[in-house]
């Protein structure tokens, strides 16, 4: 089976050991991966941000990239699947080649964890963690995407893992991209609330499968020198026996 | 449309919340969302759900057909006796208001809540004319006492704490009571019950107006609804022209969702449904249908949805956002999800363009609302209008933002740029690196430093797979060659 | 008709233009089915349902069996609620069980709304006999009429209704479909209340702070 690797802006140069692991994995589970290189942003911070013509460009770009491959196109990030699988087919009128070929890559992307227990129909990985672990669900995956259980059962099926129920696991840690930046006092106190939350729920690692909310909650645990480590659900998968 | 608002400035706002309001505020939040997911349940998820639905598409129906509806609504209110006024602004709104009070020399008005008496601020207005207005509710009584806007839609008062209450009772009654909720209530009983039958006119609001027979929806709890829509000789009500539905099925569908999505009970205790002037009724009913921007928000394909809010607050309840900050914050009348499409809609970006970005995109209100408005998609929509502006509104963000923006497109677009942006990012962090962060960037990045450090930016990825890529073709090689 | 025509003019100008892009038929009205989705249960269920729901109100609900249970209610209401002061509406039913001599014989002064009521003001007891009933949320249906006009369950301390079995509707609809050409009605729903201060519930606002349901059985009070 092939699939292309969607690695994200944020992936790319802030956690590239997370699609490393990705790629092992992926591989190990019988995936050839393809890594279009011409890739670089699918334009969700600009279309968010107000700018939906560069929004646009970046998206006829990042089709350009993809659209003569093949396979699923698989991302560790729920948003960035989310922006490129909803908005792109409103970005072009439809009836043009634009509107069918941003529909066909709409078609193929996937999240994770979506594509390894909805097409590759595996839960368990063999991956032992034997760690209290918590899972908190990011906006744009569950609610955008509609993926709840998916990271769960993988979870579960982990050896040894213990699942620690997480207080308001799917409330908003404050990322929401741009509004870091524009309303940083609101911002930091959401994290805030997430970090308690966390602290208080007694697990030893949080699993936080979005890169914006991962490095905004693995940066707040660093501030208050936590003892609880942020990590992406395929780092836990990966990882292997040490935390 | 009111440009002598003064711009909202979000941010500043937020860095003056105590943090009081933000406990208020959710404790608030997780009680009405606590029995909302309660009578949700009881209902059964795909009754809720179906309700929904119905609820949205008859909204959309509804606003399509305005002109239609409209007529009907004056047609009926007209042959039940009831006197029918249009205004095109809240400056408007306030002339015709204060014209009946002064045919009919009135002194004294009792309101019931309505947000779209705070919208016109027609207290302000009766007050220069020298007539005094009583807010009846409880929690508007209390805010009026206090001098503040209401900080929520359902939940006036609910940033003040009980003790906050006696206090403010101490001072402006001058009853010494103990902060029982119990006594402080009968104290507004009391006070208000004489109001109720000296005042010459009664003002409310409506919360929907049955197109059918031209008839005026009360949606209450305490009783102040009945008591100043039927003592006082004059009844004025004061409704947007949005808050119509087409018939009695409508009404019955968004009064199954309205009390249950706003507090969690089935219904409230009142619930009064005034067809022009009835019987024991008022001598003179006037219905003012009320635009003040409306129809702009109609104009909008996409923003138009804004308009089917019936005003529950579940929106707010459940906002991370707004659970940390406060209705306050957003600097009028309409606060939470709602407020910020609402209120770029009708006082313009100018005044309101920071609202659309005071959400993290989340979600969580468009899956509670209760009319599906899609709320994310409009804050989105309403982004590009304050950026790059759109049919209704030119953009009201500097230029040489979409200049920078423009130019930040062309690098992170270009492949050979991105990738040289990025080493040039790992060049430029190291003397700002402390191992696997970046405690603190200059500004405007410090927005970000200030709450968590930043991760060190680092090229890993595509060195990597052309690596193995590499040693893979070779090894290959190597196995071809023996 | 008011005389801004100008302001009129403009709304539906604005209106107007504002939907020229929405093609005709685009958005019909939905069908409203599935929301009337309630089935009732038998009539004895419904009714458990209905005292188990004003309860939850805030109110008081029980069932009168017979002539001498209301007499004896009555008495016992008037008693606990120490009431001086009574308005009781004038439909037929209620004359016909004498409910204002009973009062009178129990040194009550009745009083009789005059106007919109303002003479109810500090009145302790007001009478008055369901249109409707509903038992999915405790909701009785106040039709307003000369003879029970609005001001008998809104201005007394205690709001007590008389309803007969046959009064259940199985939903709101029902309640509109009976009521939705009148002028004026409302639904009541146990007494007034309020939860404005710290989310903490309070009885009894501005209208009555006690709310009772008697569910009198057929003989006793039938509808028109």
């Amino acid at each position: 089976m092939k699939a292309q690797l969607f690695v994200t802006c944020l992936g790319e140069n802030l956690l590239p050991d997370v699609l490393q692991k990705m790629v092992l994995l992926m591989e190990r589970l019988g995936v050839q991966c393809g890594f279009p290189e011409d890739q670089t942003c699918c334009g969700q911070p600009f279309f968010n941000s107000g700018f939906q013509s560069q929004g646009k460009e970046m998206a006829r770009k990042w089709i350009d990239a993809f659209a003569d491959t093949e396979g699923c196109i698989v991302a560790p990030s729920g948003s960035c699947v989310e922006f490129v699988k909803h908005r792109y087919p409103l970005m072009f009128d439809a009836g043009t080649g634009e509107h069918e070929r941003a529909v066909r890559v709409a078609s193929r992307v996937m999240e994770f964890s979506q594509f390894l227990v909805n097409v590759l129909k595996v839960t368990d990985v063999g991956a032992v963690f034997p760690h209290r672990v918590a899972c908190h669900y990011p906006c744009h995956l569950t609610r955008g995407l509609g993926v709840r259980e998916e990271p769960e059962r993988l979870l579960r099926a982990v050896k040894d893992l213990q699942w620690v129920p997480l207080n308001e696991a799917d409330t908003c840690c404050g990322f929401g991209g741009i509004f870091s930046v524009v309303y940083p006092e609101v911002s930091k106190a959401m994290m805030e609330a997430k970090l308690r939350n966390v602290e208080a729920c007694g697990a030893e690692v949080v699993v936080v499968s979005e890169p914006g909310c991962l490095i905004n909650i693995r940066g707040g645990l660093k501030k208050m020198n936590s003892k609880v480590k942020a990590m992406h659900l395929i780092e836990v998968l990966v990882e292997g026996g040490t935390a | 449309m009111k440009s002598a608002h003064p711009r909202i400035d979000f941010r500043a706002n937020t860095r003056s919340v105590s943090p009081k309001i933000a406990a208020a505020t959710q404790k608030n939040a997780q009680t009405a969302l606590r029995k909302r997911a309660e009578v949700v349940a009881a209902m059964g998820e795909e009754n809720w759900q179906n309700l929904r639905k119905i609820a949205h598409d008859m909204r959309l129906h509804t606003i399509t057909h305005l002109d239609r509806y409209l007529s009907l609504v004056e047609e009926n209110v007209t042959a039940a006796g009831g006197i029918v006024h249009w205004a095109r602004d809240a400056e408007e709104a306030n002339r015709i208001v204060l014209d009946i009070a002064r045919r009919h020399n009135v002194k004294k008005v009792v309101k019931v809540k309505s947000m779209v008496s705070e919208e016109i601020e027609i207290n302000h207005a009766l007050k220069k004319q020298g007539i005094r207005a009583f807010e009846t509710d409880l929690g508007e009584f209390i805010v009026q006492l206090a001098g503040q806007r209401p900080s929520h839609v359902t939940n006036p008062a609910l940033h003040m704490t009980k003790e906050d209450i006696a206090d403010l009772f101490r001072e402006k009654l001058h009853v010494d009571v103990q902060p029982d909720p119990k006594v402080l209530t009968e104290i507004a009983r009391e006070r208000l019950r004489g109001e109720f039958l000296a005042a010459e006119m009664g003002i409310s609001g409506g919360n929907f107006i049955v197109a059918e027979t031209g008839t005026l929806v009360l949606v209450t709890n305490e009783g102040n609804g009945r008591m100043c829509t039927s003592l006082p000789p004059v009844h004025v009500a004061v409704v947007g022209i949005e808050k119509i539905v087409p018939d009695w099925e409508s009404a019955a569908v968004l009064l199954k969702l309205l009390a249950r999505s706003a507090t969690g009970s089935k219904i409230t205790a009142y619930n009064t449904f005034i067809t022009g002037r009835w019987e024991g009724g008022p001598k003179e009913f006037h219905l003012v249908l009320l635009d003040n921007g409306r129809t702009r928000v109609l104009a909008d394909e996409i923003a138009r949805e804004t308009l089917f809010c019936i005003r529950c607050g579940a929106c707010m309840n459940i906002c991370p956002v707004y659970n940390q900050v406060g209705g306050h914050a957003y600097g009028g009348t309409y606060p939470g999800p709602i407020g910020a499409i609402l209120m770029p809609q009708l006082l313009g970006t100018g005044v309101a363009g920071g609202l659309p970005f005071a959400s993290t995109l989340c979600g969580a209100c468009s899956e509670v609302c209760p009319v599906m408005i899609p709320i994310p998609d409009i804050l989105l929509h309403l982004r590009r209008r304050v950026l790059e502006g759109d049919r209704i509104e030119a953009p009201t963000a500097p230029a040489w933002m979409r200049a920078a923006a423009k130019a930040l497109r062309f690098v992170l677009g270009t492949k050979m740029l991105y990738l040289f942006g990025a080493r040039l990012n790992r060049v430029l962090q190291t003397p700002l690196r402390r191992g696997d962060w970046i405690p603190w960037m200059p500004p405007p990045l410090s927005r970000w430093t200030m709450a968590r450090p930043f991760p060190a930016f680092r090229g890993d990825f595509r060195k990597w797979w052309r690596h193995r890529t590499v040693k893979d073709s070779s090894l290959q090689e190597k196995r071809h060659e023996r | 008709m008011s005389d801004n025509r100008t302001d009129r003019e403009i709304i539906f100008n604005k209106v107007r233009e504002g939907l020229v892009s929405v093609a005709p038929q685009s958005f019909p009205m939905p069908d409203t089915g599935k929301a009337f989705f309630r089935s009732g249960g038998d009539m004895e269920e419904e009714i458990g349902l209905l005292l188990a729901e004003v309860a939850k109100m805030g109110g008081t609900a029980r069932r009168i069996r017979g002539q001498d249970e209301l007499v004896a209610a009555l008495a016992d209401l008037l008693k606990k609620e120490q009431v001086k002061t009574a308005a009781v509406s004038d439909c037929g039913m209620l004359r016909e069980q004498k409910i204002a001599e009973l009062l009178k014989d129990s040194n009550v002064d009745l009083l009789r709304c005059e106007g919109a009521g303002h003479n109810l003001s500090a009145c302790d007891l007001g009478i008055t006999v369901a249109d409707a009933v509903l038992p999915e949320t405790g909701t009785v249906l106040l039709r307003t009429c000369r003879e029970q006009p609005q001001a008998l369950s809104l201005l007394p301390r205690i709001c007590l209704v008389l309803a007969a079995p046959s009064a259940l509707q199985r939903d709101l609809h029902n309640a509109f479909a009976l009521a939705g050409g009148d002028r004026h009605f409302i639904l009541v729903s146990g007494p007034s209340r309020t939860a404005d201060i710290e989310k903490i519930l309070t009885l009894g606002v501005h209208g009555p702070k006690f709310f009772y349901l008697w569910v009198c059985e057929s003989e006793l009070i039938s509808l028109p």
